[in-house]
């Protein structure tokens, strides 16, 4: 298979090539397409550039090795897992960290690849429109104007005068808590 | 209500390709491409992590150089653990050729001493 067609497949398919074919250069490809992303979750618990540098070359080793061992369904999710927990392992060494490292802690395939079907019917859009009341203010006003005015997390920044990680933890926070209250709604009219 | 609430409870799933984000990263992007790239993220546990950790970087031009070396780290790693593949193999495999050569050797000596034994 040409270069060209291995980086236009998905990471399941490629996934399912490299345990066919047990070929590590494809193993390579697909881990090249989250070294950003896995430097970036470094950096934000390590908080030293050589040290998350040195972390994702440690995290490259630690899956060509488990890789080989175990059949992995969700590459994406299982990568993420795997160097969180490498982060907190490593601040939990050096005392940073004193939580333990459970079930709680580690992210599932199935949570992380959950849908969340888009609401089709009026009653679901009523239930949305109370839980949006519910929220807090700041989470409110983020959460319409990034999805009702399509602004940006800047555009957003600059008009209420939150910082951007404000703006950002805002709208994470409360479409989880919007999800939240529609589980318990949709419950309750069961 | 505006239709565009029902995308807070979508789950797109939508990844975010690393150059995309790297353009994000250094505000290169429409502010059309730029909601897009955020409402991914929002939906996205492992590229907003990951972006907390890189928006915060002051030499944001230096991440492509960083990216290219830990790359090819990544692949002087996978071809080192290949080579020693390679010669393990052939060394489970020795002591296979090793058997098949003595074995070859005992029946064309026990063929000489037959012969002999019986001219």
């Amino acid at each position: 298979m040409s270069k060209r067609n291995i980086n236009d497949i998905d990471d399941k398919a490629l996934l399912q090539l490299f345990y066919n074919n047990n070929d590590n250069e494809l193993l390579g490809i697909l881990l090249q397409r989250y070294t950003l992303l896995l430097l970036g979750v470094c950096l934000k618990y390590l908080k030293n550039e050589e040290e998350a540098k040195d972390s994702v070359q440690q995290i490259f080793l630690k899956v060509i090795i488990e890789l080989h061992k175990y059949k992995v369904e969700y590459f994406k999710s299982w990568l993420y897992m795997v160097a969180k927990n490498h982060c907190l392992m490593k601040l939990r060494d050096k005392g940073k960290y004193t939580a333990e490292l459970n079930e709680n802690i580690i992210v599932t395939a199935e949570d992380s690849t959950r849908k969340f079907e888009a609401a089709e019917n009026e009653k679901v859009l009523d239930n949305l429109e109370t839980a949006l009341e519910n929220l807090n203010m700041e989470q409110q006003l983020c959460i319409r104007t990034f999805y009702l005015e399509k602004k940006t997390y800047q555009q957003i920044a600059v008009e209420t005068g939150y910082t951007i990680m404000q703006v950002k933890s805002s709208i994470q926070n409360g479409k989880r808590n919007l999800k939240i209250q529609m589980q318990r709604m949709a419950h309750n009219e069961q | 209500m505006n239709n565009n609430l029902k995308d807070i409870l979508s789950h797109l799933n939508k990844d975010i390709e690393q150059d995309k984000l790297l353009e994000y990263l250094n505000n290169q992007l429409s502010d059309k491409d730029q909601h897009e790239v955020e409402a991914a993220l929002n939906d996205d546990e492992f590229s907003s992590e990951a972006l907390d950790g890189l928006q915060p970087m002051q030499n944001k031009t230096a991440l492509p150089g960083m990216i290219n070396q830990l790359n090819s780290g990544l692949k002087k790693q996978l071809k080192k653990r290949k080579e020693r593949t390679t010669k393990s193999a052939f060394a489970d495999q020795r002591w296979i050729y090793f058997a098949i050569i003595l074995l070859l050797v005992l029946i064309v000596v026990a063929y000489i001493i037959l012969k002999k034994m019986n001219p």
